[in-house]
């Protein structure tokens, strides 16, 4: 469940990590900013933040790697808790263990934030009297300065967030603005799998869906839709197809999907000349804004107006009135936010739209061993996404049955939407008695495993399984079904100049393991690409032997 | 085929710490007016409360979904106290739910609150304290906080599906109190059932209570000296998330003294008697067999046997060989 909130920050942490050092530096004069990119960071590099925020002296490199548990004390306890011991040695191949790798990750994504720097410092031991070479890490200053001034309140630079009273203007409610967002949201979505929908996207949400690759105009399409061509450009972005990548858009949550759009909309906007730093700030300010509370426009840059009117179109934003003030929706105050915190609130958006009070769980899918699936749910736009991947076969009213069936994941397959994916969409989707039967079973398994101290330690090897098994694995088989190629690079041997020769060097490939394919009868064979230097080496030899 | 099968059913390296479930810091601070004036020219409520309020404001913003609870654990006036959140004002846990997007309003909301109830409970303190009785304790608090997590962690999520992990922190600046031994002990291991790891920070006295505390939970206990740096003992040792725990080092020191102290004498000892009811330690018989702590009486039959001097027998290989002696 995490991996999809995983890779919504992934997404995010790559574009903020290949702005250069100046857009950055930019970036962190806003204390706003400042924490919505550290909500970003992984925790142990939230961990190193904090450490070294109220730290008037920079730390050396050691003294923070010494925060980090030993990857052979952890190994320890893994091997003496579970039974076999094998398998957890498999798990910690090389020098390097997890704990190294997760922690010397966290150090690089800082440092490509611009967020810590690398130091070197002379240092005299006390004891000794001897210069030594410290590595020692400091904070951005900047960032310093404007994280700690959000933390302590010292300083609020947040223009937007004093007080505004404003007396004359409409009452909106949480309801209409969520009820409003989804609208705009769901519509483009509704367009994009290809149902009716009552009103198009605007041009604006159009050319974007096209420049990020989840639609195209199809090549057929294009054809039939010649006549209509002097209509102008419109009628093609109408007419669009969605492509591999739209399929695996569908299957992702809110958040991760409202964040690829806006991603996107950053890219184009660099081609527009629009500054970044204004447009990121405007992304992470929209976080911090209050539901159901109105902004006046005024306190915006030109920039941001304009990305206002953009935003409209996504139902991040109400602008009822022009030039005057806007609300920011729900989709837009939880943009920094947790993926679980945004579940809460795409609940209350079901229940607004479902009307039911008793309507709490977002996860509606029950899947039973026997690939039965029930959904309880009544918005279309559920029902055409699993029927990517599920054959459905009786709607009630307020639920759909159906079979996961061969035919049907592997009409997914061949759309591009990938095994895991609708895994994962099953397990994010999956009704609360599913997922606490699944936790009961795993609490039972831990239970037993070991006692109660050792629970952090062993959970990673068991596994929380909220989706049958069975499912799952018939889904993977389904998938290896249809890739049958795998592709490997390597070099091919062959015009041999006698059977010794190629016997001997296919033999010796043979044996350190790096032969992938052999004919004896052409006498050719495939080596793998690490092989070839040890090959290449084993052969001069033969030649010099034989000299 | 086999390569290609693995590829395939290869599960994803699954780093636990990479997992970022949101969490409650539960912060139980010692507001005992007789102890603070010993503390008198070190430090001062008002300025561990700055300290503080920036360390829920750090616990705020690691994830959106972190939330914060502020105990006081006792004083002349009232016992154990809710600063934040309120339990009593059902108003406002609709508006924390309204605030949670806004993180700047939350900060302000959360601190402005937690610095109002303090201010009352300060105001309605005596101005003499003579003839006046503590109420409330540390366990008391820490008590109200396990209750106060237990219903977020378990059973919250059954209505709304959110987990959340927690982690407690005592800022104590009084001696242990033997009376409170039992309540003291319950709490530790109903936190270690829970799976909250109880991290200290104590000024004043060392505690041996607390250590215990903070080793049986899996937390942090740290003894501060230097009141000064206070912020960066908050922000560094005693702010480890409980997703990071299993791959770090804890600063804790691990030579810790697990003798318990006789609640009679308070004298800490190596060998005692203890209660078969409510298992306190004593280093003597209590008085009229009575357990001084449940008021349990004691089998008096039993009571005799201990009280009893060993007596010494002479060994009997002695007699005979002095027997030999005389025959001969």
């Amino acid at each position: 469940m995490s991996d999809s909130s995983n890779l919504l920050k992934t997404t995010v942490n790559d574009y903020l990590e290949n702005l250069p050092e100046s857009v950055h530096n930019k970036l962190y004069q806003s204390s706003i900013t400042c924490l919505a990119i550290f909500r970003l960071l992984p925790s142990l590099a939230k961990f190193y933040v904090m450490s070294l925020l109220f730290n008037e002296h920079s730390v050396s490199y050691i003294d923070l790697t010494r925060w980090i548990r030993p990857d052979n004390m952890t190994h320890l306890v893994s091997s003496s808790t579970k039974s076999s011991s094998s398998s957890a040695v498999t798990n910690f191949p090389g020098a390097i263990g997890k704990n190294k790798m997760y922690q010397n990750e966290c150090l690089k994504r800082l440092k490509q934030l611009n967020l810590i720097k690398d130091v070197r410092k002379q240092w005299t031991n006390p004891n000794t009297g001897q210069l030594t070479n410290v590595v020692v890490l400091q904070l951005n200053p900047m960032f310093r300065k404007n994280f700690r001034n959000a933390l302590t309140g010292s300083q609020m630079s947040n223009d937007l967030n004093n007080d505004i009273e404003m007396t004359d203007v409409e009452e909106v409610s949480e309801e209409f603005l969520d009820r409003y967002s989804l609208m705009k949201w769901e519509n483009i979505l509704h367009f994009m799998v290809g149902s009716e929908v009552p009103e198009l996207p605007s041009i604006g949400v159009l050319s974007l869906l096209r420049h990020s690759g989840l639609m195209d105009i199809g090549e057929e399409n294009e054809f039939i839709a010649t006549p209509k061509r002097f209509k102008g450009d419109n009628m093609d972005l109408k007419s669009m197809k969605i492509t591999q990548d739209g399929f695996q858009f569908l299957l992702q949550d809110i958040n991760a999907q409202i964040w690829q759009l806006l991603l996107q909309y950053l890219r184009m906007s660099e081609k527009l000349m629009m500054n970044p730093v204004d447009v990121l700030n405007f992304i992470f300010m929209l976080g911090s804004l209050e539901l159901g509370k109105q902004y006046p426009v005024t306190l915006l840059s030109d920039t941001q107006v304009i990305m206002l009117e953009d935003l409209v179109d996504y139902g991040l934003i109400y602008y009822p009135e022009k030039n005057r003030y806007f609300y920011p929706t729900r989709m837009a105050t939880t943009l920094t936010s947790e993926k679980t915190t945004f579940k809460t609130a795409s609940m209350s958006m079901n229940q607004v739209l479902e009307g039911g009070p008793e309507v709490k769980d977002h996860g509606s899918i029950v899947l039973e061993t026997n690939f039965k699936l029930y959904c309880y749910t009544t918005s279309p736009l559920q029902i055409a996404i699993l029927n990517l991947f599920v054959h459905l076969r009786t709607r009630f009213a307020n639920m759909v049955t159906g079979m996961i069936t061969r035919e049907s994941v592997r009409e997914a397959l061949r759309n591009g939407i990938t095994a895991d994916q609708i895994i994962k969409y099953l397990e994010t989707h999956a009704h609360s008695q599913m997922k606490k039967l699944a936790e009961e079973k795993l609490l039972k398994k831990l239970e037993f495993d070991s006692n109660a101290t050792e629970t952090q330690q062993i959970g990673s090897q068991v596994k929380l399984e909220v989706i049958p098994p069975t499912v799952v694995d018939q889904i993977k088989l389904w998938q290896l079904e249809m890739d049958r190629l795998q592709t490997f690079a390597g070099f091919l041997f062959k015009d041999f100049a006698n059977a010794q020769e190629f016997e001997q060097l296919a033999n010796y490939a043979d044996e350190v393991g790096v032969m992938l394919w052999r004919d004896d009868d052409k006498r050719k064979f495939f080596v793998t690409e690490e092989g070839i230097g040890q090959l290449n080496d084993y052969a001069n030899r033969l030649k010099r032997h034989r000299a | 085929m086999d390569a290609i099968a693995d590829r395939a059913f290869q599960e994803k390296q699954h780093n636990v710490s990479q997992d970022e479930t949101p969490s409650l810091l539960a912060v139980v601070i010692d507001t005992n007016p007789l102890e603070w004036t010993k503390l008198k020219g070190v430090i001062c409520l008002k300025e561990l409360c700055k300290s503080v309020l920036v360390l829920l404001n750090a616990h705020l913003s690691l994830n959106s979904g972190n939330r914060v609870a502020v105990l006081t654990s006792s004083s002349l006036n009232s016992g154990p106290k809710f600063l934040y959140p309120d339990p009593n004002d059902k108003t406002y846990e609709k508006r924390e739910s309204l605030l949670s997007s806004d993180i700047h309003r939350q900060f302000k909301f959360v601190d402005q609150k937690i610095i109002q109830e303090l201010q009352i409970l300060l105001d309605n303190e005596p101005l003499n304290p003579e003839n006046q009785e503590l109420k409330g304790s540390i366990a008391g608090a820490m008590s109200m906080a396990l209750s106060y997590i237990n219903r977020l962690t378990n059973i919250e999520p059954e209505s709304t599906g959110n987990t959340l992990r927690a982690k407690m922190l005592v800022i104590s600046i009084s001696d242990d109190s033997t009376q409170q031994y039992v309540p003291f002990m319950n709490c530790i291991f109903s936190a270690q059932k829970m799976k909250v790891s109880i991290d200290v920070c104590k000024m004043g006295p060392d505690s041996s209570f607390l250590q215990q505390a903070s080793d049986v939970t899996n937390g942090v206990y740290m003894l501060i000296k230097n009141v000064h740096g206070l912020i960066q003992y908050l922000t560094t040792a005693l702010f480890i998330d409980p997703s990071l725990r299993p791959i770090m080092v804890l600063p804790t020191n691990s030579d810790l003294d697990f003798r318990a102290s006789c609640f009679v004498t308070n004298k800490v000892i190596d060998i005692g008697y203890v209660c078969s009811v409510c298992l306190c330690i004593f280093s003597i018989i209590p008085r009229n067999n009575v357990c001084p702590t449940c008021q349990s009486k004691f089998d008096d039959a039993v009571v005799k046997k201990l009280r009893q001097k060993p007596i010494v027998i002479p060994l009997q290989k002695k007699k005979k060989l002095e027997d030999g002696v005389q025959r001969t």
